[in-house]
């Protein structure tokens, strides 16, 4: 109460000295809404504003929060209070007043005039707490008390919540719980973060960029540089989280993959990280494509979904899944499998291969990522010929992006038409050059009719890269003997495009080898001309591998 | 004594000796004041480099290099000076030269997301150069006619410099961050001094007893070294060939 009338009795105005420091403004009340921003531009207006906090004062609308000397300018005094409704505070309602010898000098703030809602909470404080508590994941000590405030919201609306911050090991966030029902409606990062460009070491033991975000000397995986949202998640080996999130669980702050010093080793994360960015930056340079939904839908890896030590307690299900693979999952997120310990190896056609992590092959993780670009477009049905044209597609553009991105070359990180070569070592586990040497079929006649594989998705769809990989590199098919003249490594980019329109823009959901002939015909013809080389190379190249 | 002071203490002994007194001198001409506008000739433009941080905290540093072009400019001198003995004596003088000008920024940024990838960057920025010299004048009057004198000075000169110096470099880029774009650089007033040297001859005309006009030309010069910040120190050429016309008072 002193600090009221102290405040009522300094906040005369006089008309000889008033300074504006915002003057030029052009609207003295800006409102949104509700909202009504106090910045006056004229002494009226200043006047106006002082009788008007006088009387918000009065009816304790408006409660002292802070009164202090000016510590840059002698005499100056400065206040600040808040806004109440029914003696309940207005979450970011305030004014600041300047003055001087008790001359109101400014005044500035924002105001809700018209709030309205029921100020009688249905749930208690502790209540809110066990919301947030479980919301985040941190375990909120005793002194940590919610305060119950107006929460005004974006619709124009208010709503009565508890306000209640929580630290996690990576995050300190506001949470706004519904006094009423429970629900959390806003919540927001206290942790000011900035974009940061690190360094990171990757799987193969090179050393590259990673984009995250950074504060106060701790990072996370979170791209704050590229359109959408791009994170990597640590699972940190945990299956049952990894399963969790995949169902839809929650993402907390300790998910994320953290570096305390912006110098990234674990290759796994790092790659997966770097990677999900350069295909994104692909698909963009390449086709001015704007992520998976070309809406910037987020991106999210999860890395590390199981130990590689628990092998030999995982089933072969898990093995098949989690350690041996890569998958999309739907709706942006990917898994990246962990590849198996020392000693352990697989047999394929080409010999025994040791499997490190997967995300450490930029072909795989683009692989993946054209899986969500084939939900957002063709969806192209998961089985059959469809299916393997889905499969096609991803390899197709995988590999495009390691072309874009690595020098040619057999070596690591060098971009050829193997799939996965980097981690899958020797040899990878695809070719689009030569299928028949890992046992895929470099021809239509020859194509896996069986319904393993969901009718051999992962095996016919060999048939398309290689029509793909001739369309450029031209040469013979190994199988009808048909020779074919590519448009050249150096115009590699025309059929790119070629394959890219016509898998994401004219095929249809259920398409057969012949659909595809017929759209990536149809898309050189729109973006090069009927007729033209590009066209040929493309028609050739179907013919070879039996497609007609 | 560097080269150039060098040049300038051969030039002056030449002078020295070319003239040759043809006319007595009044005794009462004990004390010359001149004060010359005019211009300094030389260019004194030097280069700079050094590395800045990049944006978003990148590990990989940014370079630049800094073309400064000081071109000449205005001048404005003034001399004080009192025959000892003879012909001989001593003076001082004082020259202040001072020219704008735009430096040109060119700079290497990397690229947030690819290692040894660096984006060029051009751009320019006004700096300004001010020259304070003090000059310690040894001269050598030399009365042509009634009417026409001829002073020959030389000695050692302490210039100051004060320079427009860049420091570090702004720059906007956005995704997908192929290019990127100066948009402004960090600047600093650096300040030093050096001790070089001045030699130079001023011809009078007196339209009366004690006054007169005077055409000078002058040479001083002397290598600066210029704190430019963060441990860095740049090499800069102050003076040059100057040259300027003005009032003369002698009593």
């Amino acid at each position: 109460m002193r600090l009221h009338r102290r405040f009522a009795r300094a906040a005369r105005v006089s008309t000889a000295v008033v300074l504006l420091l915002a003057t030029g403004r052009i609207a003295a009340a800006q409102s949104s809404r509700d909202r009504v921003s106090v910045v006056p531009s004229s002494l009226m207006e200043l006047r106006r504003w002082d009788a008007q906090t006088e009387r918000m004062l009065r009816n304790r609308d408006l409660r002292m929060r802070d009164r202090h000397e000016d510590k840059l300018l002698e005499g100056r005094t400065i206040e600040r209070a808040d806004q109440y409704y029914k003696g309940v505070r207005v979450f970011g309602a305030d004014v600041a007043r300047q003055l001087q010898g008790g001359v109101l000098l400014s005044v500035f703030g924002t105001l809700y005039p018209n709030v309205s809602v029921d100020t009688v909470a249905k749930i208690d404080a502790d209540r809110a707490r066990e919301i947030v508590q479980a919301q985040s994941g941190a375990e909120l000590g005793p002194a940590r008390q919610p305060e119950l405030v107006v929460l005004p919201r974006d619709d124009g609306g208010y709503a009565l919540t508890w306000r209640l911050s929580a630290a996690t090991d990576s995050d300190i966030r506001q949470y706004f719980v519904d006094a009423h029902d429970g629900a959390i409606v806003f919540d927001y990062s206290e942790l000011e973060r900035q974009a940061a460009v690190g360094r990171a070491q990757g799987v193969l033991g090179d050393t590259k960029k990673i984009s995250v975000s950074g504060s106060s000397g701790h990072f996370i995986a979170q791209d704050q540089l590229r359109p959408p949202s791009i994170r990597t998640l640590d699972m940190k080996g945990s299956l049952s989280r990894t399963l969790q999130i995949l169902n839809g669980f929650p993402i907390v702050a300790s998910d994320f993959a953290t570096d305390d010093d912006n110098n990234w080793t674990d290759g796994t994360i790092d790659d997966a990280h770097v990677y999900q960015g350069w295909t994104y930056d692909y698909y963009f340079k390449r086709f001015g494509r704007r992520g998976l939904d070309n809406h910037d839908i987020e991106i999210t890896g999860l890395a590390n979904p199981v130990r590689r030590t628990d092998l030999q307690t995982s089933s072969n299900v898990v093995i098949g899944t989690f350690f041996l693979n890569a998958f999309y999952a739907g709706d942006g997120y990917m898994v990246y499998g962990v590849g198996l310990p020392a000693g352990f190896f697989t047999r394929s056609p080409i010999g025994n291969q040791t499997w490190d992590f997967l995300s450490g092959a930029l072909d795989i993780v683009a692989h993946e990522l054209s899986h969500g670009v084939t939900q957002f477009t063709s969806s192209l049905i998961y089985l059959n010929e469809s299916g393997a044209l889905n499969e096609a597609f991803s390899d197709i553009m995988g590999t495009s992006a390691e072309f874009f991105f690595q020098p040619t070359g057999n070596g690591s990180m060098q971009a050829d038409y193997l799939i996965g070569e980097d981690v899958v070592r020797p040899g990878g586990i695809r070719s689009m050059s030569n299928p028949a040497a890992y046992g895929d079929p470099d021809h239509y006649s020859k194509r896996f009719l069986g319904t393993a594989d969901n009718g051999g998705v992962h095996t016919n769809s060999a048939i398309a890269s290689q029509a793909f990989y001739l369309a450029i590199e031209g040469g013979t098919n190994a199988t009808s003997g048909l020779s074919v003249q590519g448009v050249g490594a150096a115009n590699r980019e025309q059929i790119e495009k070629v394959f890219y329109r016509g898998f994401t823009e004219l095929m249809p959901a259920n398409a057969t080898f012949s659909v595809a002939r017929a759209v990536t015909i149809q898309a050189a013809r729109d973006l090069y001309g009927a007729g033209g080389n590009v066209e040929r190379a493309v028609t050739e190249a179907w013919t070879a591998v039996g497609v007609n | 004594m560097s080269g150039i002071a060098r040049r300038g203490g051969m030039a002056m002994i030449a002078l020295l000796t070319l003239a040759a007194p043809a006319a007595a001198q009044s005794r009462s001409e004990r004390f010359w004041i001149g004060v010359s506008g005019g211009g300094q000739g030389t260019s004194n433009g030097f280069s700079d480099a050094f590395q800045f941080a990049s944006q978003f905290q990148d590990p990989e540093s940014s370079r630049a290099s800094v073309d400064y072009p000081v071109k000449g400019g205005p001048l404005v001198d003034g001399t004080f000076a009192v025959r000892l003995w003879k012909g001989f004596g001593v003076g001082i003088g004082v020259s202040h030269f001072s020219k704008r000008g735009s430096a040109t920024v060119t700079a290497q940024v990397p690229h947030p997301f690819q290692l040894n990838q660096f984006r060029s960057i051009e751009g320019s920025t006004s700096t300004s150069r001010n020259e304070l010299g003090i000059h310690l004048q040894f001269a050598y009057l030399v009365p042509l006619t009634d009417r026409l004198r001829v002073i020959a000075f030389a000695g050692p000169s302490r210039l100051s410099v004060e320079q427009t110096v860049i420091t570090d470099v702004q720059y906007t880029q956005s995704f997908p961050f192929d290019t990127a774009a100066f948009s402004g650089a960090t600047t600093r007033r650096a300040s030093a001094n050096a001790i070089g040297v001045n030699g130079g001859v001023d011809v009078i005309w007196m339209f009366s007893r004690q006054f007169g006009v005077g055409g000078l030309v002058q040479y001083s010069a002397a290598q600066v070294r210029e704190d430019v910040g963060n441990n860095r120190r740049v090499t800069v050429d102050a003076g040059g060939i100057q040259a300027g016309a003005g009032l003369r008072m002698v009593f």
